[in-house]
């Protein structure tokens, strides 16, 4: 039976996560109980390696669907569909989740039931990639609640402590809420058009065929991003992620800041710039605006963090407020400019593009911090930074990754921060004449000044001071946990020298949003 | 003239909204993912209602709603097995007690 | 009755809500009906038309039930051991 290469990963991953227990009970009884964790592994491995063949195919024959059966959509059948921003941001999700799978082999051996915890690894990615490659709103949603599922139990995994159990029922309530709404939404559009297919909406309601006045589309709309908003991590629905972030395992962590919230923006994306064409509807404004109020809220809680990790969860809510003020900008230079598309477009795709490179900067560059704090903290045993004071100093390879993800956040060129954050600047620049974009454009420099002084600052506390006694002792951490730090900073570095092909990918992604 | 799927859209939207107050504002842990349940049931009544309008109800409505009604089921498991554990570290299912992480 | 701020920011978040979608039924109770295409009924149209949802939906069964399994499993060992800084602690142990 041939699967389409379109439905493949999707196939690997969830057929791996079914049978990932089983492997354990043989495993078990054979003695050998790394199996498992081997056969999670090769089914990362297998899941990446055709989504590469994917997007090889997609960029010579154009964006791919698949219909289950013969079952045509304009009668209300599922599509899948995907195009160069899909397998962009799947292939972001699937290599984080391969890296973090191989760092949890040696960080989670001192849990039990990890053949549960690999599963629910499995499912977590399958939900983000079949997010990002659903064609139909609803089946947007189903895949929504598998990743969200999956993430509520993993980060209250450790469930012998305190911390975990509590964040993550406070994760799990305010996420599920925020899915209801945007469920909420979904039932409104189906009551003005009679379905649920992205593109089938974008049609009839830019056609103006149906009889429903711009104030319920904005309410609609509005719904969309809070709900969406909610796992993006939007202040002022943050609440949940200072608290959750670091009471993961730091594996999970990683996950959580690296891709989950990046699944929140580009469904809110998704959702809006293809049902609600930016021409028509103004929600670049409040993506603006609630950018910058997210950045700078979450820049002035940071400041006030002993908890290494609850910093660094911080500082992942001010790289979501670069993100989506890149694409408000996106979205405001096409409603503003409508009449002048030879302006308006190029800013756009420059936006937009600065905000896809940023969320594979942000997604490599947290997952690198992430995993590196998490080496810290099986070492040194507590979270305090006062403790955790120079400990890169006795565990080199660990702090020299540290330093580079830090720096690269803070935008220090030569290194992949620094492009993203240019390129969103630079988009806000791009028309003289609109003092509000130079006014938000300066409001983003001062924030990423602001966020470097602390990047800068955590640099100097954990490799140029004296380590205490009680961490004197500190060792490197094991190979297998230092494989994926060493990718990941060797990625950001070798991204910030050539940026060049990464820029491409980045550009044909956000192309999408506005013309596909 | 006030047609009989107005009245239930209607209803359905008070119902979310009654769903949310339970959400925010109740102590026992309990009650909130009751509050959660209801949000889940009448989004799924929204839906039908919105459905209903061409004499039968429209199978992708009802289709829509059976698959989320078993997700709802699968959350409220999920919901109260994290409940269940926050009870046996904490002695009760005050949702004031879970105060710690406060920063 | 309980008062207290949280009561009170609930209550009035709920009012603003309700007024908001009191606004928003309004709207959509003028709206004229759509044309369907016709459609089978749902026994056929769950398992053909929505086949891929019911698929997923399956496996988020089995997702749920590998959370059930983690959440009560039984600890053998001690697990991991990390301190947490929390500004209450702290000034507790400062005085």
């Amino acid at each position: 039976m041939e699967i389409p290469l379109l439905v493949q990963p999707l196939v690997i991953l969830l057929s791996t996560a079914v049978l990932t227990p089983l492997i354990d009970i043989v495993g078990k009884q054979a003695k050998a109980e790394k199996i498992r964790d081997i056969f999670a592994i090769a089914g990362f491995l297998a899941a990446f390696y055709s989504l590469i063949n994917l997007q090889s195919a997609i960029s010579s024959s154009g964006r791919q669907t698949y219909i289950l059966g013969t079952f045509g959509v304009p009668a209300g059948g599922v599509q899948l569909t995907a195009d160069l921003l899909s397998v962009y941001m799947a292939l972001i999700f699937c290599g984080i989740g391969l890296l973090v799978a191989i760092y949890s082999v040696r960080y989670m051996e001192v849990d039990s039931g990890l053949d549960k915890y690999y599963a629910l690894l499995l499912t977590l990615v399958a939900g983000m990639i079949g997010v990002a490659f659903s064609g139909d709103f609803f089946n947007l949603y189903v895949f929504w609640e598998i990743m969200c599922i999956s993430s509520y139990t993993l980060v209250s995994f450790r469930k012998y402590r305190w911390e975990p159990v509590e964040a993550g029922f406070k994760y799990l309530v305010m996420s599920t809420v925020g899915s209801l709404l945007a469920l909420y939404a979904i039932s409104l559009l189906y009551g003005y058009t009679g379905t649920v297919n992205l593109k089938a909406l974008s049609t009839m309601i830019s056609s103006g065929q149906i009889s429903a006045s711009p104030l319920s589309l904005y309410f609609a709309i509005g719904m969309i991003i809070t709900g969406f908003g909610v796992t993006a991590s939007m202040v002022p629905l943050h609440t949940w992620l200072p608290d959750a972030h670091p009471a993961a395992p730091s594996s999970i962590s990683a996950m959580l800041s690296g891709v989950v919230i990046k699944t929140g923006v580009y469904a809110m994306c998704r959702s809006l710039f293809t049902i609600f064409s930016p021409a028509s509807f103004d929600y670049g404004t409040v993506l603006m605006i609630f950018g910058i109020l997210t950045m700078t809220v979450a820049n002035l809680m940071a400041l006030m963090q002993r908890d290494i990790k609850r910093l660094l969860a911080y500082s992942s809510i001010v790289n979501i407020g670069y993100i989506l003020t890149g694409v408000g900008f996106g979205a405001y230079a096409l409603t503003h400019y409508s009449s002048s598309p030879g302006l308006a477009t190029p800013v756009a795709v420059f936006a937009l593009m600065g905000a896809m490179f940023h969320i594979l900067n942000h997604a490599v560059g947290k997952g690198l911090l992430f995993l590196c704090s998490g080496c810290f903290v099986h070492e040194a045993k507590t979270r305090d930074i006062p403790e955790l004071e120079g400990i890169g100093r006795r565990m080199t390879w660990t702090g020299t990754s540290f330093s580079i993800g830090l720096l690269a956040l803070a935008g220090v060129p030569p290194l992949s921060g620094f492009w993203s954050k240019l390129f969103i600047i630079l988009a806000g620049f791009s028309l003289p004449e609109d003092s509000f974009m130079k006014f938000i454009s300066i409001l983003v420099v001062l924030n990423s000044v602001f966020a470097a002084s602390y990047y800068l600052w955590l640099v100097q506390r954990i490799m140029l001071k004296e380590p205490k006694p009680k961490i004197a002792g500190a060792v490197e951490a094991p190979a297998s946990m230092l494989l994926p730090i060493v990718i990941l900073a060797a990625v950001t570095v070798v991204i910030g020298i050539w940026p060049g092909a990464i820029i491409s990918l980045a550009e044909s992604a956000g192309r999408v949003l506005l013309g596909g | 003239m006030v047609e009989p799927w107005q009245l239930y859209a209607a209803a359905a939207s008070a119902a979310v909204i009654i769903g949310m107050y339970g959400v925010a504002s109740k102590r026992n842990m309990l009650k909130t993912i009751i509050g959660i349940e209801i949000i889940t049931s009448s989004v799924g009544l929204n839906f039908l209602a919105l459905g209903s309008r061409g004499g039968t109800v429209d199978p992708l409505a009802q289709s829509i709603v059976v698959v989320s009604i078993a997700i709802g089921a699968c959350v409220a498991a999920v919901a109260l097995s994290i409940m269940i554990n926050v009870f046996r570290h904490y002695g009760s299912l005050d949702l004031r007690k879970l105060r710690r992480l406060r920063w | 009755m309980k008062n207290g701020p949280e009561n009170q920011l609930a209550a009035i978040t709920v009012i603003l809500l309700a007024v908001v979608a009191f606004a928003f039924v309004s709207e959509i109770l003028g709206a004229t009906p759509f044309s369907l295409p016709s459609r089978p009924p749902l026994e056929k149209f769950l398992w053909t038309y929505r086949g891929l949802d019911v698929i997923i939906q399956g496996f988020i069964v089995f997702a749920a039930a590998a959370a059930v399994a983690a959440l009560f499993r039984v600890e053998k060992g001690p697990g991991a051991v990390e301190e947490v800084a929390i500004e209450s602690e702290q000034e507790k142990e400062g005085e």
